[in-house]
Order: structure tokens, then sequence, then C-alpha cells
């Protein structure tokens, strides 16, 4: 499942362009001051979208159809 | 007018920062929070901002008809609504495109006197304006459901843009996991005489998180049944040309218009 931490970081990314701006730049910097696991760590440095869903199991059904 | 109401927002396609003020103030005031998005993320944050929270995920299972979950949904989003509670159902994207389920409701909990209202939102042909520098507004754009498209044999301007959504659910009625490409020869034999083969189309996904890119992918007609697609692919198709003005008819407005 999801981590809190990882959940937590990038809503907060989403919502903070400086943020978001500075983990572009220097990603390991933006990681180390964070609580995330290694793991967590890992799936973000991959950046590729379906990488991520992969990644971040998803509770939902990715319905895609005209719901 | 009745106790009880309904609210149909959207939550965008990415994760979170795409929701309008207006949609997050429902969110938090509703009694009861419905929703059905694509991302854990967003899930987990709709449930923090609401603790009534739902998700109607069980609606969906593989194999079943997407009929008729459909009419699952808007049954559970009315029977919330028929107990006197404030709802507001949430889903990822416009929760009016590609989302017969939001106009449904609303048109039945209207007809059963309550209020019910839907909010516009970002659908993914609007992260697609952006994303691939696309005005619709300079040469004309038509959008079709890309299984309605085919079948329908639907006419088309090849000099205007044209999007066709959900290209990986071509011909697909019921609810699967794994998205198949088996259509689309169907969909090349359809362009192909308009455009020709080698005309370069875009397979298009918007992105879901920040730290991402969308994914764009740019291949010749004759080649798109050999590209992998993904259920939130659209497909879109740039003009041939600029259209010709009929100056007939430029002389005829500018005559109206006294100019």
């Amino acid at each position: 499942m999801l981590s809190d931490n990882l959940a937590r970081f990038l809503r907060n990314l989403s919502l903070d362009p400086s943020l978001l701006e500075a983990f572009e730049q220097d990603p390991e910097g933006i990681l180390a001051d964070t609580e995330l696991s290694e793991d967590d760590k890992r799936r973000m440095r991959s950046a590729d979208q379906e990488q991520l869903r992969r990644q971040l199991p998803t509770p939902e059904p990715t319905p895609g159809g005209i719901i | 007018m009745k106790k009880g109401s309904l609210v149909v927002v959207g939550t965008g396609i990415r994760a979170v920062g795409q929701v309008s003020q207006e949609a997050v103030a429902h969110i938090q005031r509703a009694d009861k929070l419905l929703y059905l998005v694509s991302d854990p993320v967003t899930s987990r944050w709709l449930r923090d901002l609401n603790p009534s929270a739902e998700s109607l995920e069980s609606s969906y299972s593989v194999g079943r008809p997407r009929r008729e979950t459909y009419d699952e949904l808007v049954e559970r989003i009315l029977a919330a609504v028929r107990t006197g509670q404030r709802v507001c159902w949430a889903t990822y994207g416009h929760p009016g495109v590609c989302a017969n389920s939001g106009h449904e409701a609303v048109r039945r909990a209207r007809g059963e006197g309550y209020r019910a209202t839907m909010l516009p939102a970002v659908s993914c042909d609007d992260a697609l304006f952006a994303d691939l520098g696309v005005d619709p507004a300079v040469d004309g754009c038509q959008t079709y459901e890309a299984t309605n498209f085919v079948v329908c044999r639907r006419r088309f301007d090849p000099h205007a843009g044209l999007v066709l959504w959900q290209l990986g659910l071509l011909g697909q009625s019921t609810y699967r996991r794994q998205f198949s490409n088996a259509g689309l020869p169907l969909l090349v034999d359809l362009l192909a005489p308009v455009y020709g083969a080698m005309h370069r189309v875009t397979l298009y996904e918007a992105a879901i998180y920040p730290v991402c890119a969308p994914v764009v992918r740019h291949v010749e007609l004759a080649r798109l049944p050999q590209v992998e697609v993904t259920w939130a692919m659209t497909l879109f198709v740039p003009p041939l040309g600029p259209a010709v003005p009929d100056p007939a008819m430029a002389a005829r407005l500018a005559a109206l218009l006294g100019e």
C-alpha cells in the first residue's frame, strides 16, 4: 500500500510549486530532508508515470470507461 | 424542494492539484462524500478532507458490463441523497466528460425533487491542449469517444484537429485491467484514406503525479496498431493543414457587418 509519508509528499509537490521546482533541481537534496523510506525514495527517483503507477498499488479500479 | 442535495465535482487529472476551490468547499461540507478516482494520493486526500468519504470502487469487477456498473453508481448516489443528506459525488477528470453517471445522477435527483448541480473541472483534453501546445480555436477541434467514432463511422473534417478519447477501451464494453489494441486496425482503416498512412498522430496520456512528464508518443497512422496503449490514452490527430476560407462567404459576412 501507499505509505502515508509518500502520499503526503506527492500531495505537497502538487500544491507547492516551489517544492516541486526544488525537487526537479535537486531531488536528492529534497529527498534527504523527508521522512520517506528508502523504498519510497526509490519510487520518487523513477519519475516515470508508468513505473510509479506500478509501484504505487492503487486502491481504485482505474475505471477508464465512461464512468 | 426536498431535503437532501447532490453536487457533482471533478478532481482533475493531476493528483490533488487541479481541484477548484469551489469543489474543495463542496467536498468538505458534504454530509456524505462518494468518490471514484484513479490514484491513491487523491483518494487519501479526499478521505482527509471529509471523514464520511466512501469510494464506490466496489461497483467495479473484472468482466462486469460497464453499463451495469454505471447504473449501480447512480443508484448508490441517489440512495444517499434520498436519506436527506448533502451528498457530493467526486470523480477524476471532469465529472461530466466520459462520465455519464454524473449527468444521470443530476438528472434523476432533479426529477425526484432534490437540488442537484454539476461543477466543471479539468478534463483530459484540457491537459492535452496544454501539453501538446494545441489551441483548439485556431484550426477547430472535433472530439469523439473512440468506440463511438468507429462504430458510427463518424464524418470528420481533416482540416480540424481530431481528439479520440479512451483509445485503450476501443470496443471493450466490460471492465478489465488489461487493455488491448486489437481494435486499432479498424480505426486506421477509417483514418488512413483521409489523412494518408504516414500522417503523424500523437498518443497522449496526461501526467497524474507532479514529478512525472506526460506520455507523448508520435507515430505514423499505419504504425498505430503496433503501439502499446493504456486505459488513459487519448489520440490526437493533427489537421492536414488549415481550412480554406470561402471568399464569397467572407464577403457576405463583411456586407452584413457593413465593412
